[in-house]
């Protein structure tokens, strides 16, 4: 009885997949593939629209891909994205900020676009996208991503301030001491900062010749040009001139805050101006470069890519679509107030950009003496992603806001930084 | 009960077990390394960080648990009363609790996060110094304890105010017939009736205080320095940031057994014969 | 209670009104924010505006599928109401009459959900959803929005029905009733205010989820509200005027819904049962 049933059972299931089998496999010629595209919102309110537009058009040029496009906000993005891969469901194309995707490949979830370079080499178009910032995502002779968009860190000045005290914008940050100490008083402070600023260490050390890394890659926070990098903000610090509610401002708030005339310089990235009004951008400009102590010039710049995930069943359309997207986003800026700076020149050459002096300072000026965060030691590594998502950073400009004793933040940071190399 | 208990395995037992597993591994969520045995839970006692998030997670849980009951008790005490548009007033008490996270913290930044923001406009109008909330390591930690005050306070409110509805009027009679005063019926009637309630009240406090992320995580990151920095941040930041989902889940489970002992101690004296 | 002087009255109502405007600062400022853009925001310094706009309400109703999203959050925040309350009034029933070492063991286990990190239940159960194909609808968030809501609903209305005197019950059966009648038709008309509150809790941790809803909804047509209005967040600035708009309408259902609960919680309903 029970060995009749099952195989009563079994003749069933079997005749259900032929059937199935039967009815899904005519159609599945002609259907087109389906990707799972992840963007994050890297514009203004529009952005979600403007992606959709150009997912469409995709869609429309290619009717073998049918393109689906998710928009990962920004609110516990990194989350989104590891829990995607520990449960199987990662998105087929995503981009992504940073070294994400150096990290993704450590964990095997990245799949490389090797093939998609190598083609790109060959018909000339790569020469579009610059070594530096191709070589960021060269790990374990992969690449594991294209870079679309590279951001930094430079100083923003209120031309109304510097004006009222009659003070040349600073060059150097000799200069911008003086300056930020010279207009601090009756609510205004020099400079503006936030809890989470952790690019304004990163951007000084690079700045002053310094690092986090030395050439064999190992923790090199106590070299004497980083000390000598901290002594300076501490002494800022110490002037009075930065404004004492920084440490517990978030990004925001310290925009905000500068924004609406409270300090004088603010660090910040090319977005910064991107939804304000006329009149404010009127009043904010951007210094070039700013000479350290020995006169190095220098600042931090950060990819943003987009990958290929290993989970992907589509490895050819992902190409596809990785490469069609890289060349066809430039209205991700125009449009929809994209904050970073195109990595392809041809993008860039967009009157959009030409016309902007904060895009043209950055594409003029920040550009050709950026580096990345891993700098010294040449080649990045995938424990990178840890060292700018652990916090230290943060909290050691916390604490020099705070006024803490200087001897000892460096050695802390080191620590911690050693900790994270080791994997701890 | 069924449903419930297959729900309970599904969504709470397979996980616990997997994450115990994960609690003796080394790597990351995406991919695990290699079996280290209790090698993470050992490596937490020598852990500064640990030491320092179990430190602030104590004296939050504890100040945060007092300090909500108190007030949400003494506004459910108010709201008991026959006011006028007392249907409006209980509703406009739960705002705190109505408004997502995210926004309430930018509402509080407005009162305590800058030199002109109302707290220090108020300060220096009664002639007091201006105060950086946020930006020392004390006050800090106060203002995310008030905060977490704040919105925890019309829970409680509704929840006692619910115990305080069904506590059967003739025990009032009782006591007015023996002549109680306000206070000796407070301390003799209405407290004692509300003890299941508030027992599991603060049980549920103690769990979600230990637990808080967003509170602390939208207003301060766990700062400034590591001042605010609790137990979920810190097995947050292992778990994520730091690609160390071994240590992440011990500190998870560290505190899960911490406060299991807590919990089935309280329950088992509330048990006794009365 | 109901002889209170009107002197009194006037002075408990001046307390609870000025402990209400008190409370809600933090709300009104986010409340006035939400009538002004985000630019006009960033150019004045001080706390109080200089003008008031409805552009970001007008930018949230028409630029972002705002109804949708509502639809979605309110279907989950129902579902998971429903479901919270009917499990928690069984087991809580359970709780409160019986002692064995399965309920026991059950009511502990409660409290175990309550403290484990989301993302690790996440993880393994995501695939269990996927292959039940029901990524993208509400089912997976109502089902662990219900469990994340169990202990405290189930150990609360556990707590509330120990108030009421078994003797009631007694009556009720002797009269014919079944057990799970008397549950029904007396004990828990009797625990409304227990009722009321259980369900305000599910209600509004389900409406206000952000994480589940994140991880399994994924196309624009199934998003909450909560992860709807995420969207203004940009990578390093939040468009504020328009994330306050979006919250301030968001609480609006919520409030009305409360409005109308809170006249559950009447006192007098278990002497009303004794003594009728």
């Amino acid at each position: 009885m029970n060995l009749r049933r099952r195989t009563i059972l079994q003749h069933g299931a079997a005749m259900l997949a032929l059937a199935v089998a039967t009815l899904s496999s005519a159609p599945a010629i002609a259907a087109p593939v389906t990707l799972r595209f992840w963007d994050l919102q890297w514009g203004n309110a529009s952005y979600q629209v403007v992606a959709q537009q150009l997912v469409d058009r995709f869609n429309n040029e290619h009717p073998d891909i049918k393109v689906e496009l998710t928009i990962v906000p920004w609110t516990n993005w990194f989350e989104t994205f590891v829990t995607a891969v520990a449960s199987g469901s990662a998105p087929d194309v995503s981009t992504g900020a940073s070294f994400q995707p150096n990290y993704f490949h450590s964990q095997d979830a990245i799949l490389p676009i090797d093939d998609l370079i190598e083609a790109m080499r060959k018909d000339g178009s790569l020469a579009d996208i610059p070594e530096a910032n191709l070589e960021t995502y060269h790990v374990d002779g992969h690449y594991i991503a294209l870079p679309w968009a590279v951001d930094f860190a430079g100083w923003y000045y209120r031309k109304d301030i510097l004006e009222k005290f009659n003070i040349q914008a600073p060059t150097s940050w000799q200069e911008l001491r003086e300056a930020a100490k010279a207009v601090t008083g009756d609510g205004v402070y020099g400079i503006m900062s936030s809890g989470d600023h952790d690019k304004i260490l990163i951007t000084l050390l690079q700045n002053n010749d310094g690092g986090f890394f030395d050439e064999d890659g190992k923790p090199d926070l106590l070299s004497e040009r980083n000390r000598e990098t901290v002594e300076f903000l501490a002494a800022l610090q110490a002037d009075g001139s930065v404004d004492r509610a920084s440490v517990g401002y978030d990004g925001n708030h310290a925009i905000q805050a500068f924004i609406s005339g409270k300090a004088a310089f603010y660090l910040s990235g090319p977005s910064l101006l991107a939804n304000a009004d006329a009149e404010t951008q009127a009043k904010i400009g951007i210094l070039p470069p700013l000479a350290g102590p020995h006169g190095d010039k220098g600042t931090a710049a950060w990819n943003a890519g987009i990958m290929a995930y290993s989970q992907t069943q589509h490895p050819k359309e992902a190409m596809t679509f990785i490469r069609w997207w890289s060349e066809n986003e430039t209205p991700l800026w125009t449009k929809a107030g994209g904050g970073m700076l195109p990595v392809r020149a041809s993008i860039r050459k967009d009157p959009f950009f030409t016309e902007s002096p904060i895009t043209t300072m950055y594409a003029d000026q920040y550009l050709p003496v950026a580096k990345p965060i891993y700098n010294k030691a040449k080649q990045s590594f995938p424990e990178l992603n840890a060292v700018e998502g652990d916090g230290f950073i943060a909290k050691t400009v916390q604490q020099i806001w705070q006024g803490k004793p200087v001897d000892q933040l460096l050695p802390a940071a080191q620590q911690r930084l050693e900790a994270i190399v080791n994997g701890q | 009960m069924l449903p419930t208990l297959i729900l309970l395995v599904v969504v709470v037992a397979f996980p616990l077990v997997s994450a115990m597993y994960l609690s003796m591994t080394k790597g990351s969520l995406m991919k695990t390394s290699g079996f280290v045995g209790w090698a993470n839970y050992v490596s937490l006692f020598s852990n500064r960080e640990f030491l320092s998030a179990l430190r602030f997670t104590a004296i939050f849980a504890v100040t945060s648990i007092a300090g909500c009951y108190v007030f949400g008790l003494g506004i459910a005490l108010l709201l008991q009363k026959t006011l006028p548009a007392r249907g409006l007033l209980r509703v406009l008490f739960l705002m705190p609790w109505v408004i997502p996270s995210v926004v309430a913290v930018a509402g509080w930044r407005q009162v305590i996060g800058s030199e002109d923001a109302l707290a220090n406009l108020f300060l220096r109008a009664i002639g007091q110094n201006t105060v950086y909330f946020l930006s020392d390591d004390t006050w800090a930690v106060i203002s995310v304890i008030v905060i977490k005050i704040w919105r925890s306070i019309p829970f409680v409110m509704l929840s006692l105010l619910a115990g305080l509805q069904a506590i059967d009027r003739s025990l009032y009679e009782a006591a007015a017939i023996d002549g109680a005063n306000r206070v000796q019926t407070f301390f003799n009637v209405t407290l004692p009736q509300l003890k299941t309630v508030s027992i599991v009240l603060s049980l549920m406090m103690a769990i979600w205080s230990v637990n808080d992320f967003e509170t602390v995580w939208l207003l301060t990151q766990g700062g400034p320095g590591y001042a605010t920095q609790n137990l979920v941040v810190l097995s947050y930041l292992y778990t994520f940031k730091r690609s160390n989902v071994g240590l992440g889940t011990a500190i998870a489970i560290m505190t899960l057994v911490v406060l299991m002992v807590l919990i089935v101690m309280s329950l088992r004296q509330q048990r006794q014969p009365k | 209670m109901n002889r209170m002087t009107w002197y009194s009255r006037l002075s408990l109502s001046g307390v609870a009104w000025a402990a209400v405007a008190l409370m809600n600062i933090p709300v009104m400022l986010v409340i006035l924010g939400s009538f002004q853009t985000t630019s006009n925001m960033s150019s004045t310094a001080g706390v109080i505006p200089t003008s008031l706009t409805l552009a970001n309400y007008e930018t949230v109703l028409a630029r972002t599928p705002f109804f949708t999203y509502l639809a979605n959050s309110l279907t989950i925040a129902i579902g998971t109401t429903v479901l919270s309350a009917v499990l928690a009034l069984l087991a809580g029933y359970a709780m409160s009459r019986y002692r064995s070492p399965l309920l026991t063991v059950f009511s502990y286990s409660l409290f175990v959900v309550q403290m484990f990190p989301v993302v690790l239940v996440l993880i393994p159960v995501f695939p269990i959803f996927r292959e039940l194909g029901t990524i993208n609808t509400p089912i997976p968030v109502i089902i662990l929005c219900t469990v994340f809501n169990l202990p405290f609903v189930t150990w609360m209305s556990r707590s509330y029905f120990d108030s009421i005197p078994t003797e009631i019950e007694e009556a009720a059966r002797i009269d014919g009733c079944s057990q799970l009648g008397a549950l029904w038709r007396i004990v828990i008309p009797l625990s409304g205010p227990g009722v009321a509150v259980i369900s305000v809790f599910s209600f509004l941790a389900a409406f206000n989820e952000f994480f589940i809803a994140s991880v399994f909804l994924r196309t624009a047509n199934s998003l909450t509200v909560p992860v709807g209005i995420q969207m203004f967040v940009q990578q390093y600035t939040t468009d504020w005027g328009n994330l306050m708009a979006g919250c301030v309408l968001m609480m609006l259902p919520t409030l009305i819904l409360f409005f109308f609960a809170q006249r559950y919680i009447v006192h007098g309903a278990v002497t009303g049962g004794v003594k009728g």
